[in-house]
């Protein structure tokens, strides 16, 4: 192949501990013609973006084992892409986790076609070339 | 002789510890015979839960691509789950759906669980008469969403139990209609909670599912006090816009904590035009206004768009520099993790500070400079710099302490 | 009077407080079961607009006092700080160690000096260092002479930012989600000043990256039976006695305080040996005197993991402990006995302590003696001896197989049967020399108190992945 090379599309991890909200997640992304995994534990987490040498995480700060935000940290010098997913009232977490490399946030509940419109606003940019 | 004659014999004719002593021998073989049973339970029921288990994820992951697409043969889908999985499953996997998304395919999931009989089952427990029972099917219906559901949460509203009522009025709110919404707003200021806690949780979900509602409530004058601040955070929190023209209305009021408010919100919701009004609050009389500005501040340095966000770098900057020696140590802390999001010009006005003389202001300055997004080779930078600036020795060895060496 | 008579007075009476303890027991067991129920109920049936993801907790100030924790500080301190709790900070204090925790501490966070600023609000012996950490901005680590657990926690509540804290032993390890469930509570009712959690035995279950991911059944025995303790303890005694507010413990091993009333009431009494227990009572004390209500609560389903001694020696000293700071706390608070003006805490859970918990081992030892001195002196009495099994140890492992029956049916806390199983021998074994070796050194600390006063001794701690504390995760 040429320098101008092929792209393709990073798997995208989702951490969620809502084993059906991982699935909205995952299906709205799939929906969205990207690879999807879930993970419902920050230690799942880490293990599928070590497995999918993954640059891209949707990424619940309720998340749990551990917590979302030292998660964050634990990730930070990975220079993921990160959407962080919140509930409603959780606005404050949003400045710490900005600062820890989130660089968009949604709030449940959502419209599928916004959350994929939203992400490939962040992953546009996040093709591996080869 | 028989055992209670026995058991008298040994007691010497003590018939109370007669009886006490039999009763324990009874109760005690009742007991082993109880932990068999547990035993049994537990295997059993952890097989049971194992197989729920399976069946829900089975559920999911068959019935979510449906539901995400809105897709016309969702009804079709759910009929192959409920035979693979079971009504179960699949009710509790379309209850959570229904949760976690909006938009048209809401409608749909609320007529298929109507139609599945699991609002009448959950209707018929909201009209339960042990309490417990009540909160348990009204937290369903909410979760159910669609006509009937409704109608039963409006009468649930009105129940003797409080937990009750707070629960109908969640489950309205998740209803997500307008109609809905207007009870939930009704049962709620009738009914004001006493604690702050579930009031901003009331509001926070408002704001997320029907903002235009929230933001009539708060004009409408309706709300007393510090209800409205709360009200007009949570629009703020949620980012809605017309967080802004009200947040405005109040930047300049007399009362100081609406201009807290204000400030607070603008941060989260304003551009650019609004960035000044939020910079002349850090020379605001309160401190609490103040701290909100830098606050705001924070937010609008790490959070907003781009240009507002270099434009907030260049013009803020001096003035939380000065923050950072106000006498209130909310404000220098607040000022301090504002500058810390500044980008560089943030960070040495930072470790300038962190070499003055004013302790209280160095200590904000490197808290600040902990918490601060900095890449590996500044981190280390800024690390060294502390450790020399703050003149002590870092820690002692266990054996310099020993032998009396304070520097070692 | 004869001494046959004397003789079956004395009988008499040890069959009639054990008749009756048990009994009180049996009916806390019920209360529990019910309350323990309705709980269950009510947490199942919780809406996913669950209110403490939302906007609705308290932040917390989590206090670790450390002292020669080398082996497991590390361990402890990354538990707690990966917990999924909105928003908390964590205090080390580093209470005089002699061995090198201060040093792990600082290569695992980066400790930097920084300047004390907070304003000590209970007295303690000196601070020498304050530092902070440039990987963990909620992370503190306080330095200072030594001073006792109490004066470790003091010292860490004069530094905390946050209105609630919890104190956490340096050699446990706590579930994800334990702080977001201890903490509901203070969000619900504003009367809760202090709230206890559930404490498991560790050794024996499988952990990972300082994180229990399968419990298990202990697998010596003398783990075993603490483990039966603790079940026992938990569900049955404190939450009867947390229903009827009249709690006087907490376990020290995990409880959450309203720092406010913690420091009100003077904060923890540095002489007592039982800090936990005796800073209860004072802020029950403390309420009623100054006509405020509190509440301390008991709830049943944060877990924390705790290593339970290992050997009989430490094990001795442990509950040597225990029992000289129960009779310190009640005696020095002894105005509250059977006193009206102090409620449920002074006629109920005072005597309850100081009748059944202090003096039952008291009883039971010299239940023990009687029946080989009975038979040395020829007046073997096999009806006393009968009844005394009965009443005195039958009972007992009833109680037990009841409470493991009760924490199986509503929470499940073993997952496999076979280690279920294996709890219910224990519960009769710890009745063959286990109970009766407690019951002694427990009496022994009606002596031990009046000569070392304040005094922990030594435990011997062992690192999380050592094969007695836990098995690894494959």
């Amino acid at each position: 192949m040429g320098i101008a090379g092929r792209r393709s599309k990073p798997t995208i991890v989702v951490g969620e501990s809502n084993f059906v909200t991982a699935r909205l997640l995952v299906a709205s992304l799939q929906a969205g013609g990207w690879t999807a995994v879930a993970g419902t534990t920050g230690e799942d987490v880490v293990a599928l973006i070590d497995k999918h040498a993954s640059n891209v995480l949707v990424l619940n700060l309720n998340l749990m084992q551990p917590g979302g935000i030292a998660l964050l940290r634990i990730l930070q010098s990975r220079r993921l892409k990160i959407i962080g997913v919140t509930n409603s009232g959780q606005a404050d977490m949003r400045p710490l986790a900005a600062s820890l490399g989130v660089s968009s946030f949604f709030e449940l509940p959502f419209v599928p076609s916004d959350f994929t419109t939203q992400m490939r606003n962040l992953v546009e940019h996040s093709y591996v070339t080869h | 002789m028989s055992l209670i004659e026995w058991f008298r014999t040994m007691a010497g004719g003590n018939d109370a510890l007669v009886v006490i002593a039999i009763g324990v021998v009874i109760l005690t073989a009742i007991v082993l015979a109880l932990s068999i049973v547990v035993l049994a339970h537990h295997v059993i029921t952890d097989r049971q839960r194992r197989l729920n288990r399976q069946r829900f994820e089975s559920a999911s992951v068959l019935l979510a691509p449906r539901l995400v697409a809105d897709s016309p043969d969702l009804e079709k889908t759910v009929e192959v789950a409920r035979t693979q999985n079971g009504d179960r499953a699949v009710a509790l996997v379309l209850r959570r759906a229904r949760y976690d998304l909006s938009g048209p395919v809401v409608d749909r999931i609320s007529a298929t669980l109507e139609r599945m009989g699991e609002v009448e089952k959950l209707v018929k427990e909201s009209q339960s008469r042990r309490e417990w029972r009540r909160i348990a099917g009204v937290r369903g219906l909410g979760e159910c969403g669609g006509a009937k559901a409704r109608a039963a949460l409006v009468v649930a509203s009105k129940d003797v139990s409080g937990e009750v009522r707070r629960a109908a009025r969640e489950g309205l709110l998740n209803d997500r209609s307008p109609e809905a919404i207007r009870v939930a707003i009704q049962s709620f200021l009738i009914d004001l909670p006493r604690r702050a806690g579930w009031r901003r949780s009331f509001y926070a979900r408002l704001a997320a599912v029907a903002a235009e509602e929230l933001t009539e409530l708060i004009e409408s004058r309706q709300l007393q006090g510090g209800e409205e601040k709360l009200a007009l955070e949570a629009l703020g929190d949620a980012g809605r816009p017309s967080a802004l023209t009200l947040a405005l209305a109040r930047v300049a009021s007399a009362d100081a904590e609406s201009r807290a408010t204000a400030i607070r919100v603008l941060g989260k919701v304003g551009g650019p035009r609004e960035l000044p009004l939020i910079i002349d609050a850090l020379d605001d009389s309160e401190w609490f206004v103040r701290a909100a500005a830098a606050r705001a501040l924070e937010w609008t340095l790490t959070l907003a768009e781009n240009d507002v966000r270099s434009e907030a770098q260049d013009h803020a900057c001096r003035r939380l520099e000065r923050c950072l020696t106000d006498r209130s140590w909310w404000v220098r802390a607040n000022a301090a993790r504002a500058l810390a999001r500044a980008g560089s010009a943030g960070v040495e006005a930072l470790l300038a500070v962190a070499e003055s003389n004013d302790r209280y202001a160095r200590d904000a300055a490197i808290a600040a400079l902990a918490m601060a997004p900095l890449a590996a080779d500044v981190r280390q930078t800024v690390r060294r710099k502390v450790e020399s600036i703050t003149n002590v020795a870092p820690f002692v060895p266990v054996a310099a302490r020993r032998r009396g060496d304070l520097f070692a | 009077m004869t001494s046959g008579t004397s003789l079956w007075l004395i009988q008499s009476a040890i069959l009639i407080y054990f008749a009756v303890i048990n009994s009180i027991y049996l009916v806390f067991t019920a209360i529990a079961f019910f309350d323990l129920l309705a709980f269950d109920r009510k947490a199942r049936r919780r809406g996913f607009g669950d209110v403490l993801s939302g906007t609705t907790y308290k932040p917390i100030s989590i206090i670790i006092p450390a002292f020669n924790e080398t082996e497991t500080i590390v361990s402890s301190v990354n538990s707690v700080l990966e917990l999924g709790y909105p928003e908390f900070e964590v205090i080390v204090v580093n209470d005089g160690s002699e061995d090198d925790t201060l040093e792990r501490l600082q290569q695992a966070y980066s400790l930097f000096p920084t300047t004390d600023t907070t304003r000590p609000q209970l007295k303690t012996n000196p601070v020498r260092h304050v530092y902070r950490s440039l990987d963990h901005p909620n992370l503190i680590v306080l330095d200072k002479d030594r001073g006792g657990k109490s004066d470790a926690l003091n010292a860490g509540i004069n530094v905390s930012n946050f209105p609630l804290f919890c104190s956490i032993d340096a050699d446990s390890l706590i579930n994800s989600d334990s702080l977001l469930r201890i903490a509901r509570p203070f969000v619900e009712d504003e009367r809760i000043v202090a709230a206890g959690g559930v404490v498991r035995v560790l050794n024996g279950s499988t952990i990972e990256n300082d994180r229990v991911v399968h419990s298990r059944a202990p697998k010596k025995l003398i783990h075993l039976c603490q483990a039966i303790e603790y079940v026992r303890g938990f569900l049955t005694g404190r939450t009867a006695l947390a229903r009827l507010n009249a709690l006087l413990i907490i376990s020290g091993a995990f409880g959450l305080f309203l720092k406010r009333a913690v420091i009100e009431a003077g904060g923890y009494h540095r002489d007592t040996v039982c800090e936990d227990m005796e800073l209860i009572v004072r802020l029950h004390r403390h309420a009623r005197e100054n006509d405020k209500q509190a509440r301390v609560i008991f709830v049943p389903d944060p877990v924390l993991w705790t290593q339970v001694p290992s050997d009989y020696r430490s094990l001795m000293r442990q509950r040597d402990r225990w029992q000289r700071g129960l009779i310190e706390s009640l005696l020095l608070h002894m105005k509250m006995f059977m006193n009206p003006k102090y409620g449920a805490v002074g006629m109920i859970g005072m005597p309850f302590y100081f009748f059944f918990e202090a003096l039952g081992p008291v009883i039971e030892v010299f239940g023990y003696i009687l029946i080989p001195t009975m038979w040395l002196f020829d007046r073997f009495d096999t009806r006393f001896a009968i009844l005394f099994f009965s009443l005195a140890i039958l009972y007992n492992i009833m109680l037990s197989l009841l409470a493991l029956i009760v924490d199986d049916l509503l929470f499940q806390r073993y997952e496999r049967a076979s280690d279920l199983l294996k709890m219910m021998f224990a519960a009769v074994l710890e009745f063959v020399g286990y109970r009766q070796i407690l019951a002694i050194r427990r009496t022994a600390a009606f002596v031990t108190v009046l000569f070392r006063k304040g005094q922990w001794g030594r435990i011997r701690r062992e690192r999380m992945t050592d094969p007695d504390v836990a098995t690894p995760a494959a």
